[in-house]
């Protein structure tokens, strides 16, 4: 697959005689990544490089647009430049604090017509490292018990040393799992919520995996450090190290084989310790040192390393399980505090609390409550823009934190998918992944409510008022956006368009009750002037405030 | 004699315009018009669809071509309705009912980015809304280039098939 992929590049390559790129942009996400974007009018070969922390990029096409340096803001660099060099574009970027070539992360865009997309180089600058070597940090979330001493983690970055590889080349080989990846977040997220069991061995569920395992149970697991510590060592070192590109091509496969399997390590052992919850007591350390080896073979069957490395790996694995589950202590599964069950609702304090989705709170005031806000759009997307220039990012961001300030006096726990201007996912990204991060972003925080703001606008000049949109699937929607509507037109002189079903991906795919409100027409030049101000903003999200708090009643 | 002729001559008149008659309700069994409704989008901004009663005469499309046709490709008759409808250089690529669901596919032009939130909703609704009118029609699957698009207009979730929406029939409950 990837030698197919990497045949389609080099085709690629043979046609960007004709290409050229457009425009250069620059991003930085909520996690405060760096993004640099090539707009091109064809696919074009580039290439990478870091020479003393400085970056350069070479597109291999002419430069349609304005040579220039321009000023960032992010935590990497000041300023990038951007030159034509002939038939190529070089951009550079000093950074003033260290980048390792593990932090550079690229991948390509095909043009998307629908979108009108075109075709696009994306370099990031990564903040963290990447999820799949982030992810052996999940031992620490566990609470370890009765363990005698502390079992030593690897350390966050495990295998720096030999990576050095994948910088270099124009194309990192993970591209292509990224783009795989994003889309199958979403489907994977919503239906395995609503049966407990977690699938064992997808990728998207290790997001899920860490947070449960910390919430649900605290169990002593000393398996999960070594038994991630020694298939490490394992697998890396049977395969070849350095030198030829093949070997080091190897290599880079051996580890993202490594990264892949840890993670699905942890997530099989989330998911055999969410069986073996319903024991409650007891010892589950055979299921565990069984369930874990199934888990660990599954996954090195999965991943495309030869067989004869295979083999050794199950093999090494078998063993390594054994000999960790016979060191075990007895496992005890004590349940974390008090097991929401289907008493009365506490309200939620400090203590953790289980976010399963679905689970949201509906009655007895809202004090304790905990609500997402959602400014509509921000960041690269500047949502509608009025004639005047204003933009629907701004209004909904500032009306957000009306918002919060006023449930919060009331006794809510408010979050914001995103507190500056910024995209909640990524710069750039596409409408489904944006969306779905500030859904996502509800449902780790366990949220009761999740209310997303935005202005609305039409063609039609004429169009004014407010609506509140609803999508029915909990059976409380309709109320949340009745109670809300009601406060806001019954004590307002504005257009009252109604209460609206509508097919808003942010109210459908959330678990929980959730509106969209469409404040006032930003195209309307009257209604523009009204929502910008302070005094309708304060008046309406003080209503809006209102309005929950009569539902929560 | 000369009655008898005539006599003749009438039957054979008869004869040749019942059979006439009769051939023509044969082939003519369908009926000879065809009644529906379509809900289009209003011209004062409101978010209530303007329901207009077609009665035409019958053709070879199915009903559900013929709402589909009328919707995009007809002005509507009254003032209320807004009539510059579609993204410019939408086509309707194909339409197609089955189990109950309408699949009605569109060239890409009909994601048009400048289309507000509003037009967004609007549009989709009302596409919904007359389709799901046909009592052999429960839901509307939109395609776009024949294929399942997740998001419409970059805030729309069509990526399943969407059902009626009384909501953008009714008018808002005045206070």
């Amino acid at each position: 697959m990837k030698k197919f992929l990497l045949l389609l590049f080099f085709i690629f390559c043979t046609n960007s005689v004709f290409a050229s790129v457009s425009e250069v942009k620059w991003g930085v996400d909520g996690s405060r990544n760096l993004r640099f974007v090539f707009d091109l009018t064809e696919p074009a070969d580039f290439d990478l490089n870091i020479e003393n922390n400085n970056l350069t990029v070479t597109v291999q096409t002419p430069f349609e647009g304005e040579e220039r340096s321009e000023k960032i803001k992010s935590d990497f660099a000041d300023e990038m430049y951007i030159q034509a060099a002939g038939t190529k574009t070089i951009l550079r970027v000093p950074f003033n604090r260290p980048v390792a070539k593990e932090n550079l992360k690229t991948f390509t865009l095909k043009q998307d017509p629908v979108t009108k997309r075109p075709s696009r180089i994306v370099i990031d600058v990564l903040n963290k490292l990447p999820a799949t070597v982030q992810t052996k940090n999940v031992a620490p979330k566990v609470t370890v018990g009765n363990l005698p001493s502390p079992v030593k983690r690897p350390p966050p970055v495990a295998a720096p040393e030999e990576t050095t590889v994948v910088a270099s080349t124009p194309v990192v080989s993970n591209s292509s799992n990224k783009i795989a990846q994003i889309p199958e977040i979403r489907r994977a997220s919503v239906p395995t919520s609503k049966s407990s069991t977690p699938v064992v061995g997808s990728q998207p569920v290790r997001a899920i995996a860490p947070q449960q395992l910390a919430q649900k149970v605290t169990v002593s697991t000393p398996a999960q450090a070594p038994s991630a510590q020694e298939t490490n060592k394992v697998v890396v070192g049977s395969s070849p190290t350095n030198k030829s590109d093949a070997q080091a091509k190897a290599t880079q496969r051996g580890k993202e084989a490594v990264a892949d399997i840890l993670s699905k390590i942890s997530s099989g052992i989330g998911s055999v310790i969410k069986k073996d919850n319903s024991q409650k007591t007891g010892d589950v350390k055979q299921s565990v040192g069984t369930e874990v080896a199934k888990v660990v073979n599954k996954a090195v069957e999965k991943t495309k390393l030869p067989d004869s490395v295979k083999t050794k790996a199950t093999e090494t694995v078998n063993k390594t399980v054994a000999k960790v589950t016979e060191k075990i202590p007895p496992i005890q599964v004590v349940s974390a505090g008090k097991q929401e069950k289907k008493s009365t609702p506490v309200v939620k304090s400090e203590t953790k609390k289980e976010t399963k989705k679905g689970e949201y709170h509906t009655k007895g005031g809202i004090k304790g409550k905990i609500i997402t806000i959602d400014p509509g759009h921000g960041g690269s997307d500047p949502g509608a823009v009025s004639n005047k220039g204003t933009y629907e990012k701004t209004i909904t961001l500032s009306m957000a934190k009306k918002l919060k300030s006023d449930l919060e006096k009331m006794g809510a726990i408010v979050y914001l998918t995103r507190n500056t201007d910024t995209d909640v996912s990524q710069p750039y990204a596409d409408d489904e992944v944006e969306l779905q991060a500030r859904v996502d972003i509800a449902e780790q925080r366990g949220s009761d409510l999740f209310i997303s703001l935005h202005i609305n606008a039409s063609v039609n000049k004429k169009a004014s008022g407010i609506s509140t949109y609803y999508y029915p699937k909990t059976g409380y929607d309709t109320k949340l956006a009745g109670c809300i509507h009601k406060q806001l037109t019954s004590n307002f002189g504005l257009t009252d368009m109604g209460v609206r079903e509508a097919n808003f991906y942010v109210t459908k795919r959330c678990s929980m009750p959730a509106v969209l409100m469409e404040l006032g027409f930003i195209t309307n030049s009257k209604e523009e002037k009204t929502i910008s101000g302070n005094w309708f903003q304060d008046k309406a999200m003080g209503l809006v405030a209102k309005g929950i708090q009569d539902y929560f009643k | 004699m000369k009655n008898q002729k005539t006599f003749l001559w009438g039957i054979k008149v008869v004869v040749i315009f019942v059979m006439a008659m009769l051939l023509a309700g044969c082939s003519l069994f369908a009926p000879k018009e065809i009644e529906f409704t379509v809900y289009r989008m209003p011209a004062d901004g409101s978010e209530t669809l303007v329901a207009e009663k077609i009665q035409m005469k019958n053709n070879d499309k199915s009903l559900a071509e013929n709402v589909i046709y009328h919707l995009i490709n007809v002005k509507p008759i009254s003032d209320l309705a807004y009539d510059d409808y579609l993204p410019t250089g939408t086509k309707l690529l194909g339409m197609e009912v089955k189990d109950g669901i309408a699949y009605v596919n569109f060239s890409k032009e009909v994601n048009k980015r400048t289309m507000g939130s509003y037009e967004a909703t609007m549009f989709i609704g009302s596409i919904v809304n007359s389709l799901t009118e046909l009592p052999d029609i429960k839901a509307v699957q939109i395609l776009i280039e024949g294929e399942k698009k997740v998001m419409y207009c970059g805030v729309l979730d069509i990526e399943e098939p969407l059902v009626r929406n009384e909501s953008l029939l009714k008018k808002p409950a005045s206070n």
